[in-house]
């Protein structure tokens, strides 16, 4: 597991008005509310201007919800860039944008995805236990990553 | 046997749309519709509400150009709180030009360098994988680094005001949420976290000059593909100018007679109808008075240059002047002059922000009026697109009664049809096989009008593109999909 640190930057993907697919913005509260020394920054969706934000950082952690077939309540992956074509420019994935910040800033970071399980996606639905267990779990491996303790 | 073609979806617009192109027996292009397939109803979920929250609801329309519905709600809603335009403080209109034009210069920054310029960089018969930003990355690392910052610096400036980039709050009824902060105008300025506002006038500058340079190479192309006479609609200033945030409703026609003569906003109703297809959910706005074959015209930055006398910033005027010499003073009907007309645009809004951040109103704390309240409210503004009308009324509890709004991109619907039309007409017409080079100037000449189809049917969505052919006896002969 990576140590992070003020030179780490985590970008939260999600939609707090869509019940689990708010899991990334939670993750960003719960771990601004422990002291993390780092940047934090929440989004819908990823954009290309974020490659220009992933060139000032050494470790960029892109945190999403995770609609999985799997019982695993949470996981890291290392994440590499990787150039793909899409009919849009407007929603980029997290390899992509790394993509971009290394062809454009010459900037490669090291990166990871933690992905949290999720389970309900309806508009105004509240966290499910699931992934509220996600959650919790999920702040809980990045804070010990970043000797920091939950307040 | 006749045919008909389809392309669905078309690629790097905003929303979901569809193109069908009619071929008859002989293989003769008969028939071309762009469908806007998209619903979301707006209008009406937003009766019920509270006047002053029109704002906030309608600008969740388009995460683009929010910027955009905001104001124009926003000065509808001034108007029902009984407030012109000139009521507002210095500081207030200030704000939110200094947000509008941020909207401007991010939106025609996202459009030009990650929407068209692939296609004039790599050219409408490259392979689809290569007309995106991760091959102009790679082609041109410079160029695209220049458009993420730009595009970047646009999102600050509205991030500035709005307090987020996307969905903030710049206005309240009457004035604006809160005064500006001299950090914020200080990091403009200085250079220090951000390239400054004049290195954007500089890179503004620098991307036209690739512009023309790339029209004095490819002249033909630029000038005649998709091009056919139209009118021409936009807001002018009092005095002709180009105005942007608030002014006049200006109509040309293709020979440049006017034929709107400066009408007030707020008397747009007697002015303009809206007529519907069945194929569509994008209505046909038209002038009345010419009716809706003859009535139709053109909105955005092409539209707007040539509706203006001048542009009121030294360097853009340089430019426009330049860009009106091509067409011998007669309105510009090129299609892809858009991507000129909008690069003028950048530059000129680059110019505004710069003004705006050196006027020492701006750090002003009146930032607040009241008047007296009214039951119907006129906005209309030049969103990036073109002309946006918001029309509200509301009932003796402020609640809302009814709205209406006609949307930039609604106004290019018939020129959209027709640049479709053209191009298929240009292209398809008895061609033994219909090929993907074929298809991509369809989706060409479209994107030239940087359509925003969510906003246009106030629908939710991404913008892919479909194309059918269909014959003559109503078979499916050929489709393209992209997803």
């Amino acid at each position: 597991m990576p140590s992070f640190s003020e030179r780490t930057l985590v970008l939260a993907i999600g939609n707090a008005s869509r019940g689990d697919d708010g899991l990334g913005w939670a993750f960003a509260d719960a771990v601004e509310a422990s002291g993390f020394p780092g940047t934090i920054a929440q989004r819908y969706q990823l954009q290309i201007e974020d490659a220009e934000l992933c060139s000032h950082y050494e470790q960029v952690v892109f945190v999403d919800a995770w609609k999985t077939a799997q019982t695993t309540l949470w996981e890291w992956m290392p994440c590499t860039p990787s150039r793909e074509a899409a009919f849009t420019t407007h929603a980029l994935s997290p390899q992509a944008v790394l993509y971009l910040c290394e062809s454009v800033f010459d900037c490669r970071p090291e990166a990871w995805l933690l992905l949290l399980r999720g389970t309900q996606w309806e508009l105004g639905q509240p966290l499910s236990a699931t992934a509220q267990d996600a959650l919790a779990q999920g702040v809980k491996s990045f804070c010990a990553s970043t000797n920091q303790s939950l307040r | 046997m006749s045919k008909k073609i389809t392309i669905d979806p078309v690629t790097r617009v905003e929303g979901h749309g569809r193109v069908t192109i009619h071929l008859d027996d002989a293989g003769r292009v008969a028939d071309t519709r762009f469908h806007i397939v998209e619903f979301r109803g707006f209008e009406r979920f937003i009766q019920g509400h509270p006047y002053w929250e029109a704002p906030a609801l309608v600008q969740r329309l388009c995460g683009i150009c929010p910027v955009s519905h905001h104001l124009a709600a926003a000065k509808a809603v001034d108007r029902l709180e009984g407030l012109e335009p000139e009521d507002l403080s210095p500081a207030a209109n200030l704000q939110r030009r200094l947000a509008h034009y941020g909207q401007m210069f991010q939106s025609h920054a996202l459009h030009f360098f990650y929407l068209a310029a692939p296609d004039l960089l790599f050219g409408i018969d490259a392979p689809a994988a290569q007309r995106n930003v991760a091959a102009l990355a790679m082609a041109d690392q410079s160029l695209a680094r220049k458009g993420i910052l730009m595009r970047k610096f646009g999102q600050e400036i509205i991030r500035s005001v709005a307090g987020k980039r996307i969905h903030g709050m710049v206005a309240v009824p009457g004035g604006v949420f809160k005064p500006y902060d001299s950090t914020d105008r200080d990091y403009f300025l200085d250079g220090k976290a951000i390239p400054s506002i004049d290195t954007m006038i500089d890179w503004s500058l620098e991307t036209l000059a690739m512009l023309k340079d790339y029209h004095q190479k490819h002249h033909a192309f630029l000038d005649s593909f998709a091009a056919y006479p139209s009118g021409h609609l936009g807001l002018v200033g009092s005095n002709g100018e180009m105005e942007l945030y608030h002014g006049r409703i200006r109509g040309l026609d293709a020979s440049g007679n006017q034929t709107l003569r400066d009408v007030p906003d707020d008397h747009y109703r007697r002015y303009f109808s809206e007529g519907v297809e069945s194929w569509s959910y994008m209505k046909f706005p038209y002038l009345t008075h010419l009716g809706r074959e003859n009535g139709w015209s053109r909105v955005g930055p092409l539209a707007r240059v040539n509706v203006c006398d001048y542009i009121p910033t030294p360097l853009a005027e340089q430019e426009r002047q330049e860009f009106k010499a091509r067409s011998d003073g007669w309105p510009n009907h090129k299609t892809m002059h858009y991507h000129w007309a909008r690069l003028i645009e950048i530059l000129h809004s680059a110019e505004v922000i710069r003004d705006i951040l050196h006027d020492p109103n701006l750090l002003s704390t009146d930032i607040l009026r009241t008047g007296e309240r009214r039951s119907e409210g006129i906005g209309v503004i030049e969103a990036p697109r073109g002309t946006l009308i918001h029309h509200y009324e509301a009932n003796e509890k402020g609640m809302l009664t009814r709205c209406n709004l006609i949307v930039s991109t609604t106004h290019n619907n018939e020129p959209m049809n027709r640049a479709v039309r053209e191009v298929a007409q240009q292209t398809l017409n008895l061609q033994p096989e219909i090929t993907e080079t074929m298809l991509n100037g369809i989706e060409v000449a479209i994107r030239a009008y940087d359509p925003c189809l969510s906003c246009a049917t106030h629908a939710i969505g991404q913008m892919p593109l479909q194309v059918e052919i269909w014959n003559a006896e109503g078979q499916l002969v050929q489709e393209k999909i992209r997803d």
